[in-house]
């Protein structure tokens, strides 16, 4: 188990180290979120006054978009290189693969996000930090990073990879969208939110069920 | 033995390209398989070293089978492979690379053997070098010292010679020949003829999806 977690954390630290070097996902999600969040920004007539559900549409579809473009280029470059045959000839569980694809989008997930808040902040001149997005973004990142995995390294197959994983990936993750949504929506308007548990639950639902399943898929679609 | 393939079938929609292609690779052997371009060669080696499933037949690696867990991550651990990709992470220097892939190999000494098998292919001087930086003919160097981290019984490799000058064919036929002293074995395809003769004991060639002995 402690050298399943070395593994583990091996990989996924590499992947961080390349991007430390490289910085392209770090500087494609920081000029793509502030560019979505400016963009609402000017288009809104009063964007002090911008209401919480918008102001959650905005900062979710922000990470979305970011998200999946950072996934698509992080994925291009593995099959470009071959590094991720390279990953599979070692003697390393294919399961433990995936977890430590979906362990570094975690993290470059959650260096967006904290990107897009802070934008959102400056732009709406609102704060949306809250114990409600603080709760939702951990949760989110799980079930987004996971399903993006998969779809990643599938579509990186393809020729037209970031539309394909753009069109995979957000219809899947729509209950996920909606479980972020409504929480940062009430984090924002500060009404607590009265279906609060349910959608705490749809959202841990989510990243559990996805979790599974793209786990046995994985290891059967790489196998083949 | 060490490989053992039997009736390996595989095809790429209508396109036959092996047919009950068999094999035996025991201690010692350094096997050359050639043959016509789109024959079936780098299929072939892919299908033995796990990147390729055969549509139909039996393999067989270290007496342990290739597509059962943790049996596999057995086998892995003791093959080494260096496929047209050098596979290597480029914008990693050539010691960070090759100390990720010890560690992942499970070398305890990681560190000794990355020197070790950088001083024996003459690219130490390259070490904290990015991989993209050096020339095709040192990438591919680097390659190969990948594929040596674990000292492996058997070594898979498609056209190790491709890009390197004839100085570095002369290491590397002398590695592929020290192994032999040491029972390990050699699988490869190769199209230069002055390396494949040193560095080969037996020659198959790829026809029509099947092997046979030249």
């Amino acid at each position: 188990m402690k050298n399943w977690v070395k593994i583990l954390l091996t990989i996924s630290s590499k992947d961080l180290i390349i991007e430390l070097k490289s910085k392209e996902i770090i500087v494609t999600i920081t000029l793509f979120s502030l560019l979505v969040v400016s963009i609402f920004s000017v288009t809104s007539s009063n964007p002090s006054n911008l209401s919480a559900e918008i102001g959650a549409g905005i900062i979710w579809a922000s990470v979305v978009f970011s998200g999946s473009i950072a996934m698509s280029k992080f994925f291009s470059h593995e099959e470009k290189d071959e590094t991720l045959n390279a990953i599979l000839l070692m003697p390393v569980p294919i399961e433990l693969i995936f977890f430590s694809k979906i362990l570094s989008l975690f993290i470059f997930l959650t260096i967006s996000e904290c990107l897009i808040i802070g934008a959102f902040s400056i732009f709406f001149n609102s704060n949306p930090l809250s114990i409600y997005i603080l709760t939702v973004i951990p949760i989110f990142n799980l079930g987004f990073s996971c399903v993006g995995t998969f779809f990643g390294i599938i579509s990186s197959k393809s020729r037209s990879n970031e539309i394909l994983l753009t069109l995979l990936l957000v219809p899947i993750v729509i209950p996920l969208i909606m479980f972020a949504t409504e929480l940062t929506k009430a984090g924002l308007s500060g009404i607590h939110s009265p279906n609060f548990n349910l959608w705490l639950s749809l959202g841990i639902l989510f990243d559990i069920i996805f979790l599974v399943v793209l786990t046995f898929l994985f290891g059967k679609i790489i196998d083949q | 033995m060490l490989l053992t393939a039997k009736k390996i079938n595989k095809s790429y929609q209508d396109n036959h390209v092996l047919q009950d292609a068999n094999l035996d690779i025991k201690s010692g052997d350094s096997i050359c398989i050639s043959g016509e371009n789109g024959s079936g060669k780098s299929t072939l080696l892919k299908i033995f070293c796990g990147l390729l499933r055969p549509d139909l037949g039996k393999l067989s690696i270290l007496d342990r089978d290739p597509y059962k867990q943790p049996e596999n991550l057995f086998i892995k651990q003791r093959i080494g492979v260096l496929m047209h990709s050098n596979m290597l992470y480029p914008q990693l220097t050539l010691k960070e690379n090759l100390l990720f892939f010890s560690k992942l190999l499970g070398i305890i000494n990681h560190r000794s053997r990355t020197y070790e098998v950088t001083d024996e292919l003459n690219i130490s001087k390259f070490l904290d070098i990015e991989i993209y930086k050096l020339s095709n003919g040192n990438r591919r160097k680097a390659g190969f010292a990948k594929s040596l981290l674990n000292d492996p019984e058997i070594l898979i490799t498609d056209e190790p010679e491709a890009n390197i000058d004839s100085d570095t064919i002369e290491i590397f036929s002398n590695i592929f020949l020290q192994r032999l002293e040491r029972s390990k074995a050699n699988l490869f395809k190769s199209h230069n003829e002055k390396f494949y003769e040193k560095c080969s004991n037996k020659r198959m060639k790829l026809e029509h999806g099947r092997l046979l002995d030249l």
